[in-house]
């Protein structure tokens, strides 16, 4: 276990190191560099401006010294200052992520509870009634892209039945009550998004578990069948579910950007947004390596909880 | 599969012939029809509206449906009928043309990768990985944030986002042909690289390619839409569903209708897609099973 988490955590430093390479690359692409956009095409009429300034940033050097430099800094810890915001990136970005992960994890926490309790539901009677209709209706759900549901849920929740408001601005100070009650619309949306993709999985793993024989041992011994169904069979039924929750995160990472527009959320989606329209470069991409190097760690944390619950699996 | 042992009796062969034709899913029936659907509004659609999509109706302005403008108008008084299926040929157009880029290039080099292996597929793979190591959503926003916002680059993002995926899949088909007979046979009659890619390997990674074809279809549509609602695909005017939403987010409390119809149109195509998907799978495999 040991010996596989050093592993593990060694690919994760290369990985990081090569999404960096990737941001740095990619934002390389953009028309004009920083410079341009801070002048706004006023490049001609600002005299010496333009080469101080590009000097000042180390726009002048040459791009692999640009890059090693900007890797150098963030490894310290520095993220660069934002030029639309001249300010330091780290601190904006640690709030938004505050921000973010306050919708994001109560949504990951609803999600994986309903899924296990509708999953294992669904797959004690495949094909009757109840999985009917909870296949429908998470084929649904999949195919419903969060800004679609986000902006019905307005319709319906803050225009029609005013239970909730319908943009999710937040005061600081208030109490637990007050963020649960602004908060409740996008995380639903995140969740029911989240919760559509976990259910189908962990269905279809639980028949397959369902069959197994060591269930039907258990059901033959005389055990109760919730004993057999929620402490013998689920924990196997998990693993693929555990996997998939590891992907979800990235594509609810994706959800979080869109339902953050929806409901004008001040997330860390929407901070990677400003920073494509202001096109600040060091925050976007700041922002952007924040984002995939946090999708990396949950990877990570899926992979050592698949070593925990799957004792089979030895990485040697 | 003509992998068959050769001391089996010819009448087994015959008896395949005969065998009643395979019971086509459901899913994959009206999946399908709903998909052509879309297609042919795609093709015919600018002809058939009432109104030019970008028409002002000024005297109308967020009308609610009526028998002239039957889903309402937007905030210029545009009618949403007339855009909603004008814009099935942005969004198709664009879904479709993005999987094909993401599904041609990642097909290619997974079969390369698959095939030749050695120091070429490591490197190909661990590029693959840090690619897929962003949120597809996020990579994409990226790439077209440097590239620019416009339908051309939505397209290019999301081909980008997909070659690796598809990449992986094609090159883990390929490795399992790698040691079957008739690719060694092929390699001991001397022939190049290419046509055993091509004329030996290639017809059969089709099964697989397919369903993740469909798969990827599906994404596609997200990911368009999600992109130009973000304001980082087609731009104004255009009459996308993901930007009709986008720009009437306003008026949402007082006139709900502008968002139904282009929020009816997105779920409706995803659906149609996702089914194809899981009939093409179900029917696939159902062959494959079927040819054993």
């Amino acid at each position: 276990m040991l010996y596989f988490l050093i592993r593990r955590i060694g690919m994760l430093f290369f990985t990081l190191v090569g999404i960096s390479a990737a941001i740095f690359l990619i934002v390389q692409v953009l028309p004009g560099d920083a410079v341009d956009a801070m002048l706004e095409g006023w490049v001609e009429e600002s005299g010496g401006a333009y080469d101080v300034l590009r000097a000042k940033l180390g726009l002048d050097r040459p791009l692999y010294e640009q890059y090693f430099t900007w890797l150098w800094k963030i490894m310290q810890g520095d993220l660069g200052r934002s030029l639309a915001m001249d300010a330091p990136i780290a601190p904006v970005l640690v709030e938004r992520l505050g921000y973010s992960l306050r919708l994001a994890i109560p949504a990951l926490v609803i999600a994986v509870t309903l899924s296990l309790i509708l999953g294992v539901v669904a797959a004690m009677r495949p094909n009757g009634w109840i999985d009917h209709t909870i296949t429908v209706v998470t084929l649904t759900g999949v195919s419903v892209p969060a800004f679609v549901s986000g902006s019905l849920f307005i319709v319906i929740f803050a225009s029609w039945l005013q239970w909730f408001p319908s943009t999710s601005s937040l005061t600081e100070g208030e109490g637990f009550f007050h963020w649960a009650y602004v908060l409740a619309m996008p995380i639903a949306v995140l969740a029911i998004e989240a919760l559509a993709h976990l259910v189908r999985i962990t269905r279809s793993s639980m028949i397959e578990v369902l069959k197994s024989p060591y269930v039907r041992t258990a059901k033959l011994k005389g055990l109760p069948k919730w004993r057999v169904v929620y402490v013998h069979a689920l924990r196997n039924a998990m693993l693929p579910t555990v996997t998939v929750i590891a992907f979800n995160i990235g594509w609810m990472l994706g959800g979080v950007v869109l339902v953050e527009q929806v409901f004008s959320y001040p997330g860390l989606g929407s901070l990677v947004l400003y920073s494509i329209e202001q096109r600040d470069i060091p925050l976007l991409q700041a922002s952007m390596f924040f984002v995939a190097a946090g999708y990396c760690f949950a990877n990570l944390l899926a992979d050592i909880c698949y070593a925990l619950l799957d004792p089979r699996i030895r990485y040697t | 599969m003509s992998d068959s042992s050769s001391d089996q009796p010819i009448t087994n062969e015959v008896e395949r012939t005969v065998k009643p034709p395979r019971r086509v899913p459901t899913s994959l029936i009206i999946g399908g029809s709903l998909v052509f659907v879309f297609i042919v509004l795609a093709l015919i659609g600018p002809y058939i509206t009432p109104y030019p999509y970008d028409q002002f109706h000024f005297a109308n302005r967020l009308a609610p449906p009526s028998a002239e403008f039957w889903l309402g108008t937007d905030r210029y008084g545009r009618d949403i009928f007339s855009r909603v299926i004008h814009g099935t040929q942005l969004t198709v157009t664009m879904a479709g043309t993005g999987t094909i880029i993401g599904v041609a290039i990642g097909l290619i080099i997974g079969l390369f990768s698959g095939f030749i292996g050695g120091w070429f597929d490591e490197i190909l793979m661990r590029v693959t990985d840090i690619v897929m190591s962003f949120p597809a959503l996020l990579l994409a926003m990226l790439v077209v944030a440097a590239l620019g916002s416009n339908e051309i680059n939505a397209v290019l993002s999301i081909g980008i986002v997909f070659i690796p995926k598809v990449a992986r899949v094609v090159r883990s088909a390929t490795l399992g042909l790698r040691n079957v007979q008739f690719v060694e046979a092929a390699e001991v009659r001397g022939e190049s690289n290419s046509y055993i890619i091509f004329r030996e390997i290639l017809p059969n990674v089709w099964p697989p390619v397919i369903v993740e074809t469909c798969i990827r279809l599906s994404y596609a549509v997200l990911l368009v839409v999600s992109l130009s609602y973000l304001g980082l695909g087609a731009q104004p005017p255009a009459p996308d569903w993901g930007l009709m939403i986008a720009k009437e987010r306003a008026f949402l409390v007082s006139a709900p209708w502008v968002v139904f119809a282009p929020a009816g149109a997105i779920v409706l195509l995803i659906i149609a897609v996702n089914l194809l998907g899981d009939g093409m799978r179900e029917y696939l495999a159902a062959r494959k099973t079927g040819d054993e």
